[in-house]
């Protein structure tokens, strides 16, 4: 039992860290997100651990809403997703033109929260629509529609600057 | 292509089909079904390529937002709980058995146990533990990546394009092949490289192709995520 215990976490806490990362925009927040989570499940009766993953991802995301709701947090997220861009692209090289990491960022955290969970479960983590189903407590057609929604938009945005991104991913670099 | 929030087809597939398609929720007939509509509809076949893509580059940049400078001083106050957890271990506040408690994992299944049965031991409390158990983990684990980062840094400073070094960390935690494959020179003179790398950890490896540039001596930044994911070999 022990040792599947340390498998299980092993594989999830990363996981956990770059879901509550994508969800708040912010490293610290994330960190209070995921240590919060252990810690409620640590605290539970024991009823928890057999579904210790979908429950820790609702916790989280849980969480999240929670701090949104009780302190405003979205503006100072807004403010911190604008830094990221920011500091992204500094348009000193051709390269740094290019589609980055930290573009990428900027259009997660312009998706609509209720889209981004979906997304990022699916998405990102793998996660089956029934499996984010259970995690996000929401009908299956819900999460098919908000993801859809999602990929529309985020591949929207993206391809705004795609034909220089193809450029490069195809080797065009020399 | 063209997309809004509100279309719901891509070329002649409705788009709800192509994301099951992409994220492998339908069933073999199915599957072999968009497949054969996909061979004649450039449009659709994009945006399942471009979706794909996305969410690679998504994963890709969380894990690097990670590491920015807010998650350094993260680290650092991490680092300095951790030392305080430390002194607390040699003044022995905290009783353990040598070495479980360097293994997070251990330590973190130990707690769940102990829970279980009903045990509480020592003097700090729940939360506290979990706290610096995981500190101790998520210490470990950074500080193996930044040795990676490090030795990212001087392979793309000094090795030829095409040649391969595999690199170990000390305690053997992380393990990281790399290669570069080709210098680029940008417009205003900034040297770039093209490289692939595969990262060996805990027996999960993950591959990158990707381009750094130069910042300063043995100073890479990683710009462009061209390609990542399981590891693949080079």
């Amino acid at each position: 039992m022990q040792e599947e215990y340390v498998k299980k976490f092993n594989l999830l806490l990363p996981k956990l860290r770059r879901f509550a990362y994508g969800l708040s925009g912010s490293v610290m927040v994330a960190e209070d997100l995921v240590q919060e989570a252990f810690t409620r499940l640590l605290s539970a009766d024991g009823g928890q651990e057999r579904y210790a993953e979908q429950w820790l991802f609702r916790i989280v995301r849980n969480l999240y809403i929670d701090l949104i709701r009780k302190e405003d947090i979205r503006d100072r997220y807004h403010e911190r997703a604008k830094e990221f861009s920011g500091g992204g692209n500094d348009g000193t090289t051709q390269i740094e033109t290019l589609i980055t990491l930290a573009h990428v960022r900027d259009l997660i955290k312009r998706l609509p929260d209720e889209q981004r969970e979906v997304l990022l479960l699916v998405g990102v983590e793998g996660y089956s629509y029934r499996e984010a189903s259970e995690i996000l407590e929401l009908p299956i057609g819900t999460v098919t529609s908000r993801l859809a929604r999602a990929r529309n938009r985020l591949l929207s945005s993206y391809s705004e600057c795609g034909s220089e991104n193809e450029a490069l991913a195809d080797g065009g670099v020399k | 292509m063209s997309l809004h929030e509100n279309d719901e087809r891509v070329g002649k597939l409705e788009v709800r089909l192509l994301c099951a398609y992409i994220d492998r929720e339908l069933d073999e007939q199915s599957r072999q079904e968009v497949d054969e509509v996909l061979r004649l509809d450039p449009e659709a076949l994009r945006y399942v390529i471009q979706a794909k893509k996305l969410n690679a580059l998504t994963r890709m940049a969380l894990d690097a937002g990670l590491n920015l400078p807010e998650g350094r001083n993260a680290q650092k106050a991490l680092d300095d709980k951790l030392k305080h957890y430390q002194e607390e271990l040699s003044a022995g506040k905290v009783r353990t058995l040598n070495g479980i408690i360097n293994h997070p994992y251990f330590a973190l299944a130990a707690s769940i146990i102990l829970l279980v049965i009903g045990f509480q031991a020592g003097t700090l409390s729940l939360d506290y533990k979990i706290e610096k158990k995981m500190l101790v983990m998520e210490t470990e684990k950074r500080v193996a990546l930044a040795a990676v980062e490090s030795e990212r840094n001087r392979v793309l400073e000094y090795l030829p394009s095409g040649q391969t070094t595999i690199w170990k960390s000390d305690n053997g935690y992380i393990q990281a092949e790399l290669m570069p494959i080709r210098t680029l020179r940008t417009e205003n003179n900034q040297y770039c490289r093209e490289y692939k790398e595969v990262v060996v950890q805990n027996e999960k490896s993950e591959s990158r192709h990707a381009v750094s540039c130069r910042q300063g001596k043995e100073v890479w930044r990683t710009k462009l995520i061209l390609l990542s994911g399981d590891s693949q070999p080079m």
